[in-house]
This record gives C-alpha cells, sequence and structure tokens, in this order.
C-alpha cells in the first residue's frame, strides 16, 4: 500500500486544526452575551455613518501582483524536485540547464522592473 | 470499505459538492471559495493515491496562486448585482451539452471493460526521481514552459497596461490607493 | 488491531502534546511581548494577574470569551464567521511536519518525534503559507468597511510577494539536504547548520518570513494609525482572539522553521534535543519583538521594492551560487 497508516497523521491533524480553529468560537457562543442593538453593526468608519457598500471597484492594480506570483510560482515548483536531485547529479550540465531556466526567471524580473511595475504609483509604460 | 475507501469517497463527495456549489453560488467571493475546497480536496486525494509532490503542488498552485489571483480580480472589480430571473436557457445550453458528452464520455471509458476494472499497481514517485526526469530527458521542455511563462506574463502586462497619457486625462481609478 | 488502536492512540497522544505546548507557547509569546515591549518603552507591563503577571494571558483569553461577538450590518456572514478560524488553523497546522526530536524507542518500535514526517514537509509548509492568505483577505473583505478591505487587499499583494523570496531561499536548503523532509534536512545538519553554509538565504528567509507574519515594519495590513486595525477592524470577542492567535502560534512556528532549516532543528549538546528546538525556536520571538519596538512602518512602495528588486533577484543569486559550488566542489 502506498498510502501507511503513518500518512493518516497528517489528516488527523488537519482535523485537529479544524478544531483548533473552532474550539474557541464555540466557547464563545456559549458563554459570549448577546445584546446587539443601537450602532453595534455599523462598520467602522471614525465613528461617521459609512457612505454606501465598501464593495466597490479600486485600485486593480494589486492584481499584477497576483499574476507575476503566479507564473514565477509555476517556475519555482519546477526548480524544486530539481534541487532535490542536484546533490546526485554529475558535472556542470545540471548547472548550466538550471542557469538557463533561472535566466529566464531573472529576465522576467527585469522586464518588469524596467517597464515600472514595481514603482508606486504604477505607470506601465507603452 | 476500508479506511482507505472511505476517505477517497469523502473526499469525492467532497469535491462533486464544492465545485457544484461554486458552480451555481451567486456570489463570486463565495464561488472562489468552494473552488479553494474543491482544489484542497482534489490536493488530498493526490496525497491518498500516493503523490505527495503533485498533492503539493496541487494545493500550492491552483488553491493558493491561482485563486488568489481570481479572488483579487473579483475584489477588486466591480461587483454587479446578481441576475434577477435566473441565467437564460440558451447560456445554460453549450455548458450543459459539454458536460452531457464529457459525462458520456466518461461513462463509456469506465465501462468499456479491458483494463479500466483493474487497480493499477501502486506505484511512489519521490521527488528526486522527477527531478532527475525533468532535467535530464524533458529538459527543453522545462526551458520551453519557463519561456512561454514569461511570454504570457508579458502579454497580460500589456493588456493590463494604463491608458496612454492624455488619451486618458488625469488619474485612472488604478491610482487611488 | 491492537497495533493500530496503539498507534492511533499514540498518534492523538502526540497531536495533544503539540497543541497543548504551541499554544501555551503563544500565550506565554503575548505575555513576553507585552512585557518585553513595556521594558523598552520604560514602563512596567501588565503586572496585577499574578506575580510577575503570569496569569495575564488566562485573564485574557478570559476576557475574549465573555466578549460580545459582533458581525457589521451588511457583512457576508458566513465568510466572516470562517475567516478568522482559517487563519489560526493554517498557522497550527505548519506543526504537523516539525520534527521535536530524535526518534525514540518505545518497547522495541522506533516512534518518530514528528507527528507526521511527510516526504514533500518543505512543500506542505509552502503551502500552508499560500493558504493562510485567505484568513486575511476573505476576513477582510467580508466585513464590508473600506478599513478592512483596504487591510485584506494589501496583506493579499504583500503575503504573496513575499511568498516568492521565502520558497526561492529554501531552494539552496533543498540542494545541499537533497530532501523535501524537515527530518532529513535536520539530519543533513548533523555536521554544521545550514545557517554557516547558506547565509544569504538566511537573511532572505528571516526578512520574507517577518513579512509573511505581517509584524512591524511590515504590518501594512493592520497599520493602526491609517487603517485602524486593517483586516480585522470589524473582528470582536473570539472572532478577534482567533486572529490574535494565529499571530502569535505564526510567530513561534516562522521560529520552528527557522531552527529546522537553518540553525541544526533539535540537534545540540548537554540538553535534551526539544529543550534545544524550543530556545532556537524562541530566538526568532525575541527577535521579531524587537523589531516591533525599534523600527518604524516601511511604505507600501519601499514594501514593494525590497521583495521583488531585492530578494527575489538575491534569492536567485544564491541558487546559482549554490549550484555552481556544488557543481565545482563535487
Amino acid at each position: 500500500m502506498v498510502f501507511t497508516w503513518l500518512n493518516v497523521g497528517i489528516l488527523v491533524f488537519l482535523v485537529a486544526g479544524l478544531l483548533f480553529g473552532a474550539g474557541p468560537l464555540l466557547g464563545s457562543l456559549l458563554f459570549a452575551p448577546r445584546m446587539s442593538g443601537g450602532d453595534a453593526r455599523m462598520p467602522y468608519e471614525c465613528g461617521m455613518t459609512p457612505h454606501g457598500s465598501s464593495w466597490k471597484q479600486f485600485g486593480v492594480n494589486y492584481y499584477v501582483y497576483a499574476l507575476l506570483f503566479l507564473a514565477f510560482d509555476v517556475d519555482v515548483l519546477y526548480l524544486f524536485p530539481v534541487a532535490a536531485w542536484y546533490r546526485d547529479s554529475q558535472g556542470w550540465l545540471p548547472f548550466v540547464k538550471i542557469f538557463l531556466f533561472l535566466f529566464i526567471l531573472a529576465v522576467g524580473v527585469v522586464y518588469f522592473w524596467r517597464k515600472g511595475v514595481f514603482s508606486w504609483p504604477r505607470r506601465i509604460m507603452q | 470499505m476500508s479506511v482507505y475507501g472511505v476517505l477517497f469517497y469523502a473526499l469525492g463527495g467532497l469535491m462533486l459538492a464544492a465545485t457544484t456549489l461554486a458552480v451555481t453560488s451567486r456570489s463570486l467571493v463565495h464561488a472562489v471559495v468552494y473552488l479553494v475546497n474543491a482544489f484542497f480536496a482534489t490536493g488530498l486525494l493526490f496525497y491518498l493515491l500516493g503523490a505527495p509532490l503533485l498533492a503539493a503542488f496541487e494545493i500550492i498552485i491552483y488553491a493558493g496562486a491561482i485563486m488568489v489571483l481570481f479572488l483579487f480580480i473579483v475584489m477588486l472589480t466591480r461587483q454587479d448585482k446578481p441576475l434577477a430571473g435566473g441565467v437564460s436557457l440558451m447560456r445554460w445550453l453549450l455548458p450543459g451539452l459539454t458536460s452531457l458528452v464529457s459525462l458520456a464520455a466518461g461513462t463509456a471509458l469506465v465501462f468499456s471493460g479491458g483494463a479500466t476494472g483493474v487497480p493499477l499497481a501502486p506505484a511512489m514517485a519521490s521527488p528526486r526521481d522527477l527531478g532527475r526526469a525533468l532535467f535530464s530527458r524533458w529538459w527543453l521542455g522545462v526551458e520551453i514552459v519557463s519561456f512561454l511563462l514569461l511570454v504570457a506574463l508579458v502579454g497580460a502586462l500589456y493588456l493590463g497596461r494604463a491608458p496612454r497619457e492624455g488619451a486618458a486625462a488625469g488619474k485612472s481609478p488604478g491610482d487611488a490607493p | 488491531m491492537s497495533l493500530w488502536l496503539a498507534g492511533l492512540a499514540l498518534l492523538l497522544v502526540k497531536i495533544g502534546l503539540v497543541l497543548f505546548v504551541v499554544l501555551t507557547g503563544a500565550a506565554y509569546l503575548v505575555l513576553a511581548e507585552r512585557k518585553l515591549l513595556a521594558r523598552f518603552q520604560l514602563r512596567l507591563g501588565p503586572n496585577r494577574a499574578g506575580p510577575l503577571g503570569i496569569w495575564q494571558p488566562l485573564a485574557d483569553a478570559l476576557k475574549l470569551l465573555m466578549k460580545e461577538d459582533t458581525v457589521p450590518a451588511g457583512a457576508d456572514r458566513p465568510l466572516f464567521l470562517a475567516a478568522p478560524a482559517m487563519s489560526a488553523a493554517t498557522a497550527m497546522l505548519i506543526f504537523a511536519v516539525v520534527p521535536f526530536g530524535d526518534s525514540l524507542t518505545i518497547a522495541g518500535r522506533p516512534v518518530p518525534l514528528v507527528v507526521a514526517d511527510v516526504s514533500v514537509g518543505l512543500l506542505f509548509v509552502l503551502a500552508l503559507s499560500s493558504i493562510g492568505v485567505y484568513g486575511v483577505v476573505l476576513g477582510g473583505w467580508a466585513s464590508n468597511s473600506s478599513f478592512s478591505l483596504l487591510g485584506a487587499i494589501r496583506g493579499g499583494a504583500q503575503m504573496i510577494s513575499y511568498e516568492l523570496p521565502l520558497a526561492l531561499s529554501l531552494a539552496p536548503v533543498v540542494m545541499l539536504a537533497g530532501s523535501f523532509s524537515l527530518v532529513d534536512i535536520v539530519s543533513a545538519q548533523a555536521g554544521c547548520p545550514f545557517i554557516v553554509k547558506q547565509p544569504a538565504a538566511f537573511l532572505i528567509f528571516c526578512v520574507s518570513a517577518l513579512a509573511e507574519s505581517k509584524r512591524l515594519p511590515f504590518d501594512l495590513p493592520e497599520a493602526e494609525n491609517e487603517l485602524m486595525a486593517g483586516y480585522h477592524t470589524e473582528y470582536s470577542g473570539m472572532r478577534f482572539g482567533l486572529y490574535f492567535v494565529g499571530e502569535y502560534v505564526n510567530m513561534i512556528a516562522l521560529g520552528c522553521l527557522v531552527a529546522v532549516f537553518f540553525l541544526g532543528g533539535w540537534r545540540g549538546p548537554l540538553l535534551p534535543p526539544f529543550v534545544w528546538l524550543m530556545l532556537k525556536a524562541a530566538l526568532v520571538p525575541l527577535v521579531l519583538i524587537w523589531v516591533r519596538a525599534t523600527l518604524p512602518r516601511l511604505r507600501f512602495d519601499q514594501l514593494m521594492h525590497s521583495s521583488w528588486k531585492v530578494l527575489t533577484p538575491l534569492a536567485l543569486a544564491n541558487i546559482l551560487v549554490t549550484g555552481g559550488l556544488m557543481a565545482a566542489l563535487g
């Protein structure tokens, strides 16, 4: 069996983690007072009545970071299995391959740098 | 049924339920959260099947990176009111047809006899073996993937660029905070 | 069957012990932080509850439990209720793969002092830190308050920006150890801890981990002076407590990870392994508290600069240098 029962440890710990999150909330449900009234449930806005919902469009430029992160993350995950194997490799050929791989990654960072993605306020040059 | 089987079907059921809820949910943010749950369950399923590396990648890339990107886009763009009368029948037609065809194909595959009834011999791929395979046999492909990602990023940046100076005078909404 | 039950019982005991140790540690870390900060600012700190204030964490927990747990009007109720638990649980789950010592021998069978020695332990840690983003982003978004939303989006952007150097700085560690398992990484440091071989990776990891923990000088998602409390502005009672506990559990987890990846884990002379791990793991929270008392907050552009323009290129260069040296030395 590939899945030995020792692996159950991680699943049980997942459950334990969930209980750790839920337990205090249960205690709060039992002990905390409930006397909401007046403006207690108004979102905090320095004492003023909030003007409309806060769910509206703004600051779309943050999404670029998420996009960059996604692409680099995929790259990094190609790198990781190789890193585990690298110690057993022979000669300079693996190094050259990894160099090429990282070079493409670095070109990406430099390109975004030059385009001003990391400057604030962001204005991407054409 | 063994513990293994119970876990397998529980996770499978969780995935099905989560994806169904994601498709039918009216709130986009809720749909994203359901999808994160589905990906998490998929990761656990991979772990159960003896592919821990794949499980970690599934959670890091799909549940972590891609869904954060979706969440950002959903949060940062305007939230339209959900459609009052539901979606029209025509918009269900194409997705419905596609899923019916794939369901039929899957069912046919499972019941076509042959090797599908035989459980596969369990195999354990260590991260090290995968690394060796990636960078000795398939290294050109890996470099191409890396390059492809770079090109995709450049393209995404071009599509998401700020309007040309003068074309949109004043500040774009993107400059606010 | 009896073996199964014994194994399960052992597992539950281990998990219980880990939860107990970590929770107690987190509770007293809060007290330590309040005491130390007070001393840095020439105050006394909490000293009413028991001698030297040692019952303060208990009093805090009781107080939070007895406070009303409000949900703001117009909030996304299910997400608002679930987000703090997500934040606390992901911080706690890291301890599933941290080795607390060498394996013991009980009744002729080796018992590893780790809840689960996963072959991809390091990736499990990275996966948890990428899931941890949701607790912040969803909690802030679901509050439907402007301050919370700003904090949530800042928090999300910050956490994903620093996850990259965090992951990249660990690649040389994997190259040296040849494995993702935290147990193997610790045994690879039997000769000399990786901080000697990888000082650059150590620094990059520490800075990125500090940013991941969203504490000063990287606390833009909370930023009291401009965003009230950022993503948890609207939280009260035990739900706020969960965010709070999550932050401190996360600090201890980071301490343990630094100890495991760079300081040789539980290895050390004279003292028992568990004590060594705790001593090493305590270093990071103490430095974090010191840094909090010393440094002012960064600006958002400086934050992004240091991740994308400094740490990420540095981490890439570090991988290349390590690879080159390893290839040259055979």
